[in-house]
Formats: C-alpha cells, structure tokens, sequence
C-alpha cells in the first residue's frame, strides 16, 4: 500500500518536472520572437553621381571587293605570269552618302600567302566619302601553270580594328581542262587564255593515245605545227579568249583526260 | 486546474522578460553627457541638465566628369571625397565603414582603379562583371575626417572592335557606409 503510494508521489513529481521544462521552453520562444528586432545598426546608401559613357562613333570601313562578312568572297582572275600580277581594290571610310567617318582612319593590306603589304590612312572629308585606291603585287609563283590562290586583308588600326577580305584565285594565262566523258565518244578540252598585252599567245597541245583531235577545227586547221605521230599542236590562239577542241574517243566507256594545253 | 497552470505560464514569462528586456543586440548606442547639476532650477531655465546626442554625420560628393565620344587608350579620372561631418560642422559620433561601389552595363570594355590623393591603391573587388566594390575605408566616431579618392576609368588601347563605335555605358558611383 506504501509503495503505491510512493509510485504515484514519483509521478506526480516527474510530470511536474515535464510542465516545468515546457512552459520555460515556451517562454524562451514567445521572449526570443520579440527579441529579434533588435539586431540591427545604422546602414546608409546613396547613388553618389551616375555617368552615360559614349563611343566615338560614326565609323565606316569599307570596300569594294572585300568584306567583314563572315563568307569571304571569291574572285577568280586570270594573270599572264610573265611579270607579278597585281590585285586592285578600293578602300573607303563610308558606307553609303548618309554614314560617313567622321575621324581619320589607319589601316594596312597584306596579301598572303605571297604577295607585298602597304599601310595607308583615309582622311575625313566633311560629309563626303573618301575611297583610296590600293594595289598589291604578286609575285611570279614557282609554278605559274597552276591556279594560286591568294587572300587579301585589309584591317583598320585607328580608331577601331575591322577587318576585311577577300580571296583571289589567279588563274594562269593558258589553262584547260577536259570534262568528263565517261560513256562518250568524243572528249571536250576547254582552254582558257588569260588577257594579255599581246593579242595572240603560242599554245602547245599534246594527248595521249586513245584520242585523235578534231581536224576541221580551227584550232588544229590554223596550227602552225602539228604532229600525229607524236600526238602533239602547236597554234596560236586570241588572248583573252576561251576555245575548245573536241578529241574523238577509240573506247567511249573510259574517262579520256590525257591531254594537256601550255604556253610556248 | 487549466486556468492556473497558464497563470503560472504568464508568471514566468514576465520574470523571464524581468531578467532578458534590459538586454540588447542594437548596435545602437548614443553618448549622454550630463553637464549641469540634477534636479536643480524649472525646465528651460539655464540650469537645466544639458544632454547631448550623437550625431550620425555623413557627406561625400563625386566629380562630374564627360565621358562622352571615348576612343580605345582614353584615360578619365573622377575626384570623390567622403567625410564624416556635416555641413553644420558637426562629426559623426559613430564609427563608420565607408564602402564605394560602381555598377556598368559592361557595354564597353572599362577598367575601372580606384586610388586614394596620395597614390595608394584602394583595391577594388569585381564579384560580377557588372559591379566594383571598394574595400571598406574606416572612420573613427568623434574624429572629423575628409577621405579623397581618385576613380579612373581606362578604355585599354588593345580592345579596338569596331563593335564598339557608337555603344552606350550607363556607370553609377554608389555609397555605403555602415556603424562599425
């Protein structure tokens, strides 16, 4: 009897500890959620000054032949090798009458892989465009019988960088080519004069067996030379000019390229 | 049973707000100088206690400057100052942290350096490409002080894209002081 009396005294007494400890932890959070205005000092902030910056502006480079467009324009051109060739271009510092520079520009065209470079500078004239003629020389390539390719850059150094190109093929004064004839019984050569000072260049046209060239050409008619048996023509052909000779196939089912056109 | 168990909830609270209410967290704090003698003479009258409080004193200003039709290698420096009095004289009573801060739309390509009058380089931190924050310049409660800076603002010779010609960069010079 003793002990449950003791038991209940235990209890009661735990329970009390319990509703004590809670009723310190609820006041502790009413206090705290009062309490937490208070972290704070003094803080001030202003916009001491604002600036607009502005680029000089109105700045136009330009040309007629290159470009900054991310597709490089292509030229082909045709150069007699006997002395360097020369590409021509125009520089300018306007776009059109209405968007002029305004400032001085400084600029340099290089041509590469071979060719010179030159620097020059564009000067302002009022509302009225300035174009500066600029010419770049290549020089004779180890091979002048093959196309060369050469890229033009102009970039613009003052007041802002722009760059320009353009790519020329230069062709040599004589080239040719044979188009395809697989399944033909004739062959075509197409040959291609570059123009020149002289109004007529020597040709020599050689093949290889398996074709005879047309005889009522005028190509082979006008030949100042010709040899069947060691299949080879030489003529003289207009500058500045495109011709064509047809050579008559024995198998018409292969490809008959064979045949070459050269400057005497 | 219920009714007193929240009276005794209530009992608690108010000795536990007793004990904690006197206690603070406010950076707050404000000097009273008692100067003349206590409960003497009628209110107004000359021997009235003379309290003082402190004053929290702040000015700055930031030069105008044109930064109009800039060029790749231009060069534009900016005077600011910033002290912490009034116009009336009067010195802050608190310490504080001065920070300068300058945002850019980034349309052009800036750099921006920050120098005190005397050539020392106040380093500036660019947390984003947009912002520039000065590291804190401290002033002390109680002492006048005029600090003097120099912002310069540098179009590198080397950034030349003709993207650049005719953009717009809109630039504010902020202030933000905080009681130390």
């Amino acid at each position: 009897m003793r002990d449950e009396s003791e038991q209940k005294f235990e209890m009661s007494r735990q329970s009390y500890k319990q509703k004590f400890v809670i009723t310190i932890l609820i006041a502790a959070l009413l206090l705290l959620s009062f309490s937490t205005s208070s972290f704070a000092s003094y803080i001030y902030s202003a916009v001491m000054r604002s600036y607009i910056a502005t680029a000089e502006g109105d700045f136009y480079f330009t040309s007629d032949l290159l470009t900054d467009a991310p597709t490089v324009p292509t030229y082909h051109v045709t150069h007699d090798w006997t002395t360097a060739a020369t590409i021509s271009f125009q520089l300018r510092n306007y776009e059109d009458q209405l968007n002029v520079s305004e400032k001085q520009i400084i600029y340099n065209a290089t041509a590469s892989a071979s060719g010179s470079s030159v620097n020059g500078t564009i000067n302002p004239a009022g509302t009225v465009g300035q174009g500066q003629a600029v010419n770049l020389t290549v020089p004779v390539p180890a091979n002048p019988h093959a196309p060369l390719e050469v890229t033009v850059t102009a970039t613009s150094t003052y007041p802002y960088a722009k760059t320009l190109r353009g790519r020329f093929i230069i062709s040599p004064a004589v080239s040719y080519e044979v188009a395809e004839n697989t399944g033909s019984p004739v062959a075509t050569l197409k040959v291609t004069l570059a123009q020149s000072a002289g109004l007529t260049r020597p040709v020599t046209i050689s093949w290889q067996a398996g074709a005879a060239p047309d005889m009522t050409s005028p190509i082979v008619i006008n030949a100042a030379s010709i040899d069947l048996v060691n299949r080879t023509l030489t003529t003289f052909l207009n500058t500045a000019a495109i011709y064509e000779l047809v050579f008559f196939k024995d198998n018409p089912a292969g490809n008959y390229t064979s045949v070459t056109a050269t400057g005497a | 049973m219920k009714i007193k168990r929240w009276y005794q909830y209530l009992t608690y609270m108010f000795i536990v707000s007793l004990v904690f209410t006197g206690v603070s967290f406010s950076r707050f704090s404000s000097v009273i100088n008692n100067t003349g003698a206590e409960n003497t003479g009628s209110p107004g009258s000359p021997d009235e206690p003379g309290i003082e409080f402190s004053t929290w004193a702040l000015e700055h200003q930031a030069a105008a400057v044109s930064l109009e039709n800039l060029e790749p290698g231009d060069v534009k420096t900016i005077a600011i100052w910033v002290k912490n009095k009034n116009s009336a004289g009067t010195v802050s009573g608190y310490n504080q942290k001065v920070t300068l801060e300058l945002t850019t739309t980034g349309n052009l390509p800036l750099e921006f350096t920050l120098h005190k009058t005397d050539g020392t380089p106040v380093a500036l931190a660019h947390p984003d490409p947009y912002r520039y924050t000065s590291e804190g310049q401290m002033f002390t409660a109680n002492t006048g002080e005029t600090k003097t800076f120099v912002l310069t603002i540098t179009w590198p010779a080397g950034s030349r894209d003709y993207m650049y010609a005719n953009e717009i960069d809109y630039i504010e010079l902020k202030l933000k002081a905080v009681q130390a």
